[in-house]
């Protein structure tokens, strides 16, 4: 889902980290309907269970690709503590997306899954 | 592919975006923070704890900002508009450098872009039709005078049979004398021409129609086709003239059609009429070479291929020759030479500009070192120098552009009076344009690349390279310069020469006029020279003229060519001397104003039978008669066209050396006139002091009174024949001066530049030095001594450089030679002088040095 340039190994990572990321970014506004940055990161945070620490000015970078693409929307709104600040909701091709992206997410687990059952369930020569 | 579309679109949107956008993110980011911060507060953290684990928390700010602007934005684009506007920036700080820089780079782009102009306007261009690179010129190989063999009617026929041909036309140049429509009788330049030349040419006519292979026929009925020039002036423009009837060179002829402005086919023509209304067209012998030859390219056949299908057509020992027809022109090593002048003044700003940047590199040392600690690629580096010089390189461009099209301007007015191919008209067009821009990108890489690769390459500056390559910098303006002003003077010492050979004819009450006897009512020589009699005549007993006379070329001019050969002496028999060559009549000599030196003029019975002589001038009998009495001296000269030999020539006098062709004065001889009265020939006048006014008239009144069919044309003063005919001396010559001129003042402030940076480069030194006991004069030694040594080698480079260059210098030199060691001798004194003066200001400043101050400089 992102967009890179020359790469290196650390920066594949970092883009599998970032579409990784998008993707959280995306399932949360589609379940928790229009939020701030600051309201998405505690929603990702709660929901890791504090197991994601990530700086949580990693999501703004997400919430620019996202619109790039077309699949959330911001408009401007006034925030709990009375400022101003972006609210972001997912569109319809956004959740057309996160459709797909969920699906293939959980085509690939499945299959991992299926591997590392495989390899252990094998019994040892 | 859609959404690629549509990123990319919002990236361009929001680099246009870019305040409000960073605004908002600054704004977004600032509310996290605050309500981050109120959660820690609410937990029970002090405030300032609270915020500093919020920032904490949030990571960098700064990094999140480069993340955001990595998804918008073109991040490369970035860079190079941030690099374009921090040297903006520079150059705007360092006025004096930037303006000296963009003033050498803008007149050395806009000196060569003008010359490339001309070049471009009378070789590149091409004639103005559909396709212009496809038209060739056919001929035989050259004379020794230059010109071009014409070819034969039987030639022109084998040749359409050219299988690399689309068309083929033949032409033959000529005058037309209009007459019997009320008006009085003009004389026009005109061609007989082959129909198939119009449809080749592909210019419709404006009104009526053009030749066409039933007009071409033997027999047919004569017609003929008016240029917009003789439709406008004589016609008035008046399109009922289509089907009149007028008298053309005594014949009447049918108006079928008027052709286009603009259209002058082959260089300055008003008139066409079909090649079968020639007279003495010879449709058989094959040594009747007196046609030109134009032709269409095939679709996709290049000149070789056409040129070899021409060469298995042609039966004889003459090998037929196809060229561009716009290929050449007069003016040929000229032209080349101002070519290679004017980049040459681009050299000497490029390696100025160089120069400059170097100097100014040495004080960023530190900016630059600053930079590779904090990060900085040599890439970036050099990318940000190269930057520069583009800016440089573009204000420099767009000067150059400006200044090349006044210069362009200059040139066409100052060659407004001479006769010109109608093809040529000296504008700017894209191809102008494009070499502005591939020269002045190209200047960036000359002398942009070097100082910006030195920086960013070496890790600690080294003063030993820099300097070296400094050092050839000016080692080379230096030379270069030379070179220029040398040839300039040289130009300016052939032109002296020609002028003073010039003075020996009096041109004060001298006009000349061109006559032309169509052939079909002047038949015969006798004929001509039977009414040529009879106009002498009656001219003598004009009041307001003095003397007149006529000959087949008028001074100045371009004499014919003959081969030579001597009855004292055998000449090489295979290649023959040629000498210049004119008729002229009785007369000649008296009403030019000049005396004899020995024997006597020509009378009217010279030329008749009994009376074969001739007349040649100091520069003959010095060069073939030396040391012996030249009178009575037989000679006998030779067509090298046609082969036609004259019978032996009893010398009977001997001229003054006059100019009688473009460049040198040289060996000449005179035949007289009624040898071979040709139907074309000069009458010069000279009249009675203080009745210029009534010449002219007083002669047409006589013409038209022998024969009213007869017109003048080409009517000049002497003095203006004179001054057109040295036109490439004083145009091209001026041209040399003003790039010399602009090398040396280019070169002068380069030298000043560098002198008073190395001056500043080594205040401390020099004030060290002082102290310790140094005279004025040792300093000044030590400031002068780089640039002495660059001096001397500058000499000898430029020495070299004009030793090269006289060979292309030569071949217009008059009466100098390109090793005169007068002319480089005070070229090269002048240069001297130039230096000095440029360092005398550092030199003087090096001088007021105080010790003390200079020890505590920075």
């Amino acid at each position: 889902m992102a967009k890179g340039k020359r790469r290196s190994p650390s920066e594949d990572r970092v883009d599998v980290l970032q579409g990784t990321l998008d993707l959280m970014v995306l399932r949360t506004l589609a379940s928790m309907g229009p939020l701030h940055g600051y309201g998405i990161a505690r929603r990702i945070e709660q929901v890791s269970e504090n197991a994601l620490k990530l700086n949580e000015g990693t999501v703004y970078a997400s919430l620019v690709r996202l619109q790039q693409q077309r699949w959330i929307s911001a408009t401007w709104g006034v925030s709990e503590n009375n400022r101003r600040a972006k609210f972001y909701a997912v569109t319809k091709s956004g959740r057309k997306r996160l459709l797909e992206e969920t699906e293939n997410w959980r085509r690939v687990s499945g299959i991992i899954e299926q591997l590392i059952r495989l390899t252990e369930g094998e019994p040892s020569r | 592919m859609r959404s690629k579309i549509v990123v990319f679109l919002t990236r361009l949107r929001d680099v246009f975006a870019r305040r409000r956008l960073d605004a908002d993110l600054a704004e977004e980011i600032e509310t996290h923070l605050a309500l981050l911060t109120d959660e820690y507060v609410r937990r029970g953290m002090s405030e300032p704890e609270a915020r500093a684990r919020a920032r904490a928390q949030f990571g960098s700010i700064s990094a999140v900002r480069d993340r955001h602007w990595e998804a918008r934005g073109f991040v490369h684009l970035d860079a190079w508009s941030r690099d374009a506007r921090i040297a903006a920036r520079m150059l705007r700080r360092t006025p004096g450098f930037t303006a000296a820089a963009v003033v050498a780079l803008g007149l050395a782009i806009g000196v060569s872009t003008t010359v490339f102009a001309v070049v471009n306007a009378t070789r590149l261009r091409g004639l103005p039709v559909e396709e212009p690179e496809r038209i060739v010129r056919i001929h035989y190989p050259r004379d020794d005078a230059g010109r071009d063999s014409g070819v034969s009617f039987r030639d022109f026929e084998d040749f359409s049979l050219a299988s690399g041909l689309e068309g083929i036309a033949a032409f033959r140049k000529t005058s037309f004398t209009l007459s019997g429509d009320e008006r009085a009788a003009e004389q026009f330049p005109g061609l007989y021409i082959s129909s198939s030349g119009f449809s080749l040419l592909g210019v419709p006519a404006a009104e009526g129609r053009y030749l066409t292979a039933a007009d071409d026929r033997p027999g047919a009925v004569p017609v003929v086709v008016l240029g917009s020039q003789v439709w406008r002036s004589r016609y008035e423009g008046d399109p009922g003239v289509i089907g009149r009837t007028l008298r053309v060179n005594g014949v009447d002829a049918t108006v079928v059609g008027v052709m286009p402005e603009g259209f002058a086919f082959d260089f300055y023509a008003d008139l066409w009429q079909p090649l079968a209304q020639m007279p003495g067209l010879d449709r058989n012998r094959r040594d009747a070479r007196e046609l030109e030859l134009v032709g269409k390219l095939g679709t996709g056949v290049s000149v070789d291929q056409a040129r070899a299908s021409l060469q298995s057509l042609a039966n004889e020992s003459l090998v037929p020759d196809v060229k561009p027809f716009t290929g050449t022109l007069t003016g040929d090593p000229m032209l080349s030479f101002s070519m290679l002048s004017a980049l040459f003044v681009l050299v000497v700003a490029c390696a100025n500009v160089s120069g400059l940047l170097f100097a100014r590199g040495f004080h960023r040392q530190r900016e630059i070192a600053f930079r590779v600690a904090l990060g900085a690629t040599r890439w970036q580096i050099a990318r940000q120098l190269l930057i520069e010089s583009a800016l440089l390189a573009l204000f420099a461009g767009l000067s150059g552009l400006a200044l090349s099209a006044l210069g362009l301007r200059g040139f066409a007015a100052a060659i407004e009076g001479i006769t010109r191919p109608y093809w040529i008209h000296f504008t700017m067009d894209v191809r102008v344009v494009l070499y502005l821009a591939t020269v002045s990108a190209f200047s960036i890489l000359l002398f942009g690349l070097a100082p910006a690769l030195h920086l960013a390459v070496r890790k600690a500056p080294a003063h030993g390279g820099i300097r070296r390559f400094d050092f050839a910098l000016t080692v080379v303006e230096l030379g270069v310069t030379l070179v220029l002003m040398t040839s300039a003077g040289l130009m300016m010492r052939s032109f002296l020469a020609i002028y003073e050979a010039d003075l020996a004819v009096d041109t004060s009450e001298m006009t000349t006029m061109g006559l032309t006897l169509p052939a079909p009512r002047y038949e015969t020589d006798e004929e001509r020279f039977q009414l040529l009699e009879r106009l002498h005549r009656a001219l003598d007993s004009v009041d307001v003229i003095a003397s007149s006379t006529l000959s087949s070329t008028v001074p100045f001019a371009n004499a014919a060519s003959r081969a030579l050969a001597l009855e004292a002496r055998p000449l090489p028999e295979d290649s023959p001397p040629t000498v210049a060559f004119l008729t002229v009549g009785p007369r000649y000599f008296e009403t030019l104003g000049i005396g004899l030196r020995e024997g006597r003029a020509f009378t009217s019975r010279d030329g008749g039978p009994g009376y074969t002589t001739a007349i040649v001038n100091d520069a003959f009998v010095s060069r073939y008669l030396p040391g012996g009495e030249p009178l009575g001296e037989r000679i006998r000269l030779t067509d090298p066209r046609s082969g036609e030999e004259t019978p032996w020539l009893t010398l009977v006098g001997v001229a003054p050396t006059l100019r009688h062709r473009r460049f040198q004065p040289e060996p000449t001889v005179y035949l007289p006139f009624r040898y071979a009265p040709s139907g074309s020939l000069r009458l010069i006048v000279r009249g009675s002091s203080g009745s210029a006014d009534a010449v002219v008239p007083a002669v047409r009144r006589e013409v038209r009174r022998l024969d009213p069919e007869l017109a003048l044309h080409a009517i000049m003063t002497g003095d203006e024949l004179r001054s057109q005919s040295r036109w490439p001396y004083r145009v091209i010559g001026g041209m040399l001066l003003t790039f010399a001129v602009i090398a040396l003042v280019i070169a002068a402030v380069g030298i000043y530049a560098v002198t008073a940076h190395a001056v500043t480069k080594r205040y401390q030194e020099l004030g060290i030095r002082r102290a310790l006991g140094a005279t004025d004069r040792d300093l000044t030694w030590l400031v002068a001594l780089p640039v002495s040594t660059q001096l001397a080698s500058g000499l000898v480079l430029g020495g070299l450089g004009t030793l090269a260059a006289g060979r292309l210098l030569s071949s217009f030199l008059v009466d100098t030679s390109s090793n005169d060691a007068l002319t480089f001798g005070v070229v090269a004194t002048l240069l001297a002088i130039a230096a000095a003066l440029s360092c005398a200001i550092p030199a003087r400043r090096a001088m007021r040095i105080e010790p003390g101050r200079a020890l505590r400089y920075e």
